[in-house]
């Protein structure tokens, strides 16, 4: 795993990567980075992510890591 | 959050996954777009204007005061090479010997809002103006009391 900042993001997006926001769906629904998906942490395991490709670069985030 | 959730990920056998630490509240403090009901709202950083004087710590007083004049505001941003905000130059400071530097009078650390913060929350304040900067503190610009609904 790999920590990044928005530079790298906006690199890894570009590239290709996938974007994953893992709050809650009401903080996801009001504003959410362009072409994110939401997972939210608790509901986070295998079933859930089956629309993910795994040979493709994941970005996960949350708010501010907390 | 989403430490964990990286974590998580890794052990259900994805092999390339990172992890954006600063998360939402950094990608929308640069003002960069979104998506969601509330992702068009009116933000300090849409309504900043980059018409403020800006100036260098070694740059003397005298030869600021003429920029200020035909400025739109009666004060001047300090900032590094980078664009750090670093300090404001305001009216006290301009009266003050035309040899000075910046650095010797500036007020260091002004109040700043990021680029996010909601416009009409801060309209409704009592502030004629807001100087915008990024997380990091670059500079984005001031937002004038009318700008901000």
């Amino acid at each position: 795993m790999h920590t990044v900042d928005v530079v790298d993001v906006r690199r890894l997006v570009a590239d290709g990567a996938q974007l994953v926001e893992v709050l809650p769906e009401d903080e996801y629904a009001e504003a959410h980075l362009p072409g994110a998906i939401n997972i939210p942490l608790t509901r986070l395991g295998a079933e859930t992510t089956t629309s993910l490709d795994k040979r493709r670069a994941v970005v996960v985030y949350c708010w501010d890591g907390l | 959050m989403s430490p964990r959730a990286a974590c998580r990920l890794e052990t259900l056998g994805f092999t390339e996954v990172y992890d954006y630490t600063l998360g939402k509240a950094d990608w929308l403090a640069h003002n960069l777009p979104a998506e969601g009901e509330r992702a068009d709202r009116p933000t300090a950083g849409g309504a900043a204007r980059d018409d403020v004087v800006t100036c260098a710590l070694s740059d003397r007083i005298g030869e600021l005061r003429e920029r200020i004049d035909r400025s739109p505001y009666a004060f001047a941003l300090v900032t590094s090479g980078e664009g750090i905000l670093l300090g404001r130059l305001g009216r006290s400071a301009l009266d003050s010997d035309p040899d000075a530097r910046a650095e010797d009078v500036m007020e260091p650390g002004p109040s700043t809002v990021r680029p996010n913060a909601d416009a009409r929350a801060l309209a409704e304040r009592d502030l004629r103006f807001a100087i915008v900067t990024t997380p990091k503190g670059r500079l984005v610009g001031v937002a004038r009391r009318e700008d901000l609904g």
